[in-house]
């Protein structure tokens, strides 16, 4: 038992599923010699036909919009189609673009009993009540889909193309018999000198017998009846639904203010959301990678706290991030990509110190890390190291084990706090008796009044060495210092204050 | 949202009644009869029970006390309430030449997390020396890396809009005056309206008196003692000198003081 998924319209369906404004408008899809390829009702109402050119398509319907059929968002919308195919069967085979057939084995709902040819009548409204659900997936995705199931994998095709929108073949023989010949693509030399026979179905056709219409039409009706009729159900060809998960459009005019690129972005993550919710993931990073007119780049990853696919958290994030951004040059394409990850799942301790919304606050942290960027926001944790300054930041934990592998060791509380310049302020230190005596850097200049040091370390000297001397210093205003010196330069480490 | 709606809603019928009233008795001071009279008390006892939570002007303000948070040390919390204070700004201004503030920040850290609380630091000039401390310490902190005033006062916003952590402090002690300058004072009443609906203990360490919606205002100094290297923490600490705004008012007002 086959179901076969087609999207009518595929390169139209595409455009639209991210201009949704266009849907009730006039609109074609120009092929890439330049002609009207698909259209919306709108347009064929307005007589605008296939293979038109644009000033044709214009003379018949003055207000019609137009565009270059897109690739890359034609593979974004197969690519979520087979996603959400997978939320139903893990046997799927992508056909031809828009096409998805997948083989129904193990489902409940379509148990058959071995040597079975015909499906059983009473299947159909279980098949009905199925194919309902995934067109109901399919509809989340902007994307309008007919369903056939049959027995056969190329039947089932025939049945989702005739399907209005469902679809369900009991009996291929009966079934073949409606299908008119044209909509098998019989080509169209042979569908002449046939049509002229009075032949309207495949199912007439066929029963010509294939040895005799092969004596008299060759192997391009055998071909044609392998495709449409074939005498066992071939092997589907498994293809594993990708786990990229990307929108990306290519802009017809370029984006110079934030408006119209947060409208996109929205429309791309309610699209990422849904795809991501078919399979039942969400998104624990976004990537946007903007493409400048002057060629230039804007890449950002945006790390999220707590994995989520909820729009509003994830948009706020992109928000917080874009508004604070000025690119050089206008934005011709717009590219994001979700990395999926299981959802967490956690409850919190009776006396663990929690917090009043942990959700919310999950959401304030992706927004920090839109203003403030990768790694500039959550706890810090001190490396196993003597290098100064050596520390990585991580989520906050509510919950679960503590950050702290083994009990922490006492650092001598003796001396003021330091405030740290990053990056070290390089200075021009005068030496006298292996001590620093006068130090001079950027808004700061005078004699040494102490010096304690040199607190020599060194490491990593199997990688990436690294050695300094540093000198805790006061200078005669009463101002103190971390001073250290690498490879015969001096820096101002820090303040002490 | 909703207690937003309320609140323009009910200000708005406010309005509407006083503006009503007023307009009447420009009429004619006569003309404001005991009808109309009746039909503002109307009014406000219709607000009063359709949005309990509003505050007529009229109305006395709540007492609220003020719950203290115990920074643990102290010279800083002699000076103030007992502690920092919540649902308030409190601003330790540490202007030039003196010292301490890193020293001041060092023992809050401490302190919340040896009493188990959650705490952001924005920090506006990503100063922060996380070695100063073991692990243990800093598993309670939430650290802000900013790179400007601005942009550390953005974190502030989103922070104390979250309401989560109970403890807040920004500290723009390293920031450039060309930068703490271009802040507007307007902001200072956004972040009180802000601590004072989350209840959060909010101190902004600022290197000159700037927060104008401070409830408590500290001022750091002396010069740091010439032995400072040698000395301990505690001994630092006690070596500590914080005077609260009052202290300072009299400071330039010695014939007030003397009065």
């Amino acid at each position: 038992m086959y179901a076969c998924v087609v999207i009518p319209n595929f390169s139209l369906q595409a455009i639209l599923r991210l201009h949704e404004e266009l849907r009730a408008r006039a609109f074609a899809v120009l092929d890439e010699e330049n002609r009207v390829l698909q259209m919306t009702s709108a347009a064929r109402e307005a007589h605008v036909e296939r293979g038109m050119t644009p000033t044709q398509a214009m003379a018949r319907c003055q207000k019609i919009a137009m565009r270059a059929r897109s690739t890359i968002q034609e593979e974004a919308a197969q690519n979520a189609l087979l996603q959400c195919a997978a939320g139903f069967s893990p046997f799927l085979e992508a056909t031809a673009p828009g096409v998805c057939t997948i083989n129904l084995r193990g489902l409940s709902e379509f148990a058959i009993h071995a040597g079975e040819n015909e499906l059983p009548l009473e299947m159909s409204d279980r098949a009905h009540a199925w194919a309902n659900r995934v067109l109901g997936r399919i509809a989340a995705l902007q994307l309008g889909a007919q369903i056939g199931l049959a027995g056969d994998p190329d039947v089932a095709r025939l049945a989702a193309q005739q399907a209005s929108p469902v679809l369900f073949v009991s009996n291929i023989g009966d079934f073949l018999k409606t299908v008119p010949l044209d909509a098998g693509g019989l080509p169209a030399h042979l569908l002449e000198i046939i049509s002229k026979w009075g032949l309207r179905s495949v199912g007439q056709l066929r029963a010509l017998g294939r040895d005799e219409l092969a004596s008299r039409f060759g192997s391009e009706i055998v071909d044609f009846l392998d495709r449409v009729a074939p005498a066992r159900a071939r092997p589907l060809t498994w293809v594993a639904p990708s786990v990229e998960f990307v929108e990306s459009i290519e802009l017809e005019n370029a984006f110079e203010s934030l408006e119209p690129l947060l409208f996109i972005l929205r429309r791309f993550l309610n699209q990422l959301s849904r795809r991501l919710e078919g399979v039942y993931l969400v998104a624990r990073e976004l990537q946007l990678t903007l493409q400048l007119s002057s060629g230039g780049k804007h890449e950002r990853t945006l790390a999220i706290p707590a994995p989520t696919r909820n729009v509003n958290t994830l948009f706020r994030m992109l928000h917080t991030h874009l508004e604070n951004l000025q690119t050089d040059a206008p934005i011709v394409a717009i590219r994001l990509r979700a990395e999926p990850a299981r959802a967490q799942t956690h409850q919190f301790g009776l006396f663990q110190a929690s917090l009043r919304d942990p959700n919310q606050f999950y959401e304030t942290l992706a927004r920090l890390e839109g203003l403030l960027g990768a790694d500039r926001s959550g706890t810090p944790v001190n490396e196993p190291s003597y290098k100064p300054d050596n520390f990585h930041l991580e989520p906050p934990r509510f919950h679960g084990q503590s950050l702290v592998q083994s009990a922490p060791a006492l650092k001598p509380l003796i001396g003021p706090a330091l405030r740290r310049f990053r990056p070290p302020v390089a200075a021009q230190v005068q030496v006298q008796f292996d001590r620093p005596a006068h130090v001079k850097f950027p808004g700061v200049q005078g004699n040494v009044a102490m010096a304690n040091g040199p607190w020599r370390s060194s490491g990593h000297w199997w990688e990436n060495a690294w050695s300094r001397d540093e000198w805790d210093i006061r200078l005669t205003n009463g101002e103190a210092y971390r001073l250290s010196q690498r490879a015969e330069e001096w820096f101002i480490e820090g303040m002490f204050d | 949202m909703r207690q937003l709606c309320k609140r323009v809603l009910a200000s708005f019928f406010f309005r509407e009644a006083l503006l009503y009233c007023l307009s009447r008795a420009m009429v004619g001071r006569h003309s404001v009869d005991a009808l109309n009279v009746n039909k503002i008390v109307q009014i406000r006892d219709l607000l009063a029970e359709k949005f309990p939570g509003i505050r007529i002007a009229a109305d006395p303000a709540p007492v609220r006390e003020a719950p203290i948070w115990e920074t643990g040390l102290a010279t800083f919390d002699r000076v103030l309430p007992g502690g920092l204070e919540r649902g308030a700004v409190t601003e330790l201004c540490a202007m030039e030449n003196v010292w301490g503030s890193a020293l001041v920040l060092r023992q809050i850290i401490r302190q919340a997390a040896a009493t188990h609380q959650w705490m952001s630091l924005v920090d506006g000039a990503d100063s922060f020396d996380p070695n100063s401390f073991d692990n243990a310490t800093l598993e309670h902190l939430l650290w802000l890396r900013c790179s400007k005033a601005e942009q550390a006062i953005k974190a502030a916003d989103i922070i104390l809009r979250d309401g989560n952590l109970p403890i807040v402090v920004m500290d723009l002690a390293m920031n450039t005056a060309r930068e703490w300058r271009r802040i507007p004072s307007s902001t200072w009443y956004r972040f009180q309206r802000l601590v004072e609906d989350g209840g959060a203990a909010f101190l902004a360490i600022t290197p000159a008196p700037m927060a104008s919606s401070a409830r408590h205002r500290i001022f750091l100094r002396g010069l740091m003692p010439v032995d400072a290297f040698e000395l301990t923490e505690e001994q630092l600490l006690a070596r500590l000198v914080l005077e609260n705004a009052e202290a300072q008012r009299e400071l330039f007002q010695p014939s007030a003081r003397r009065a």
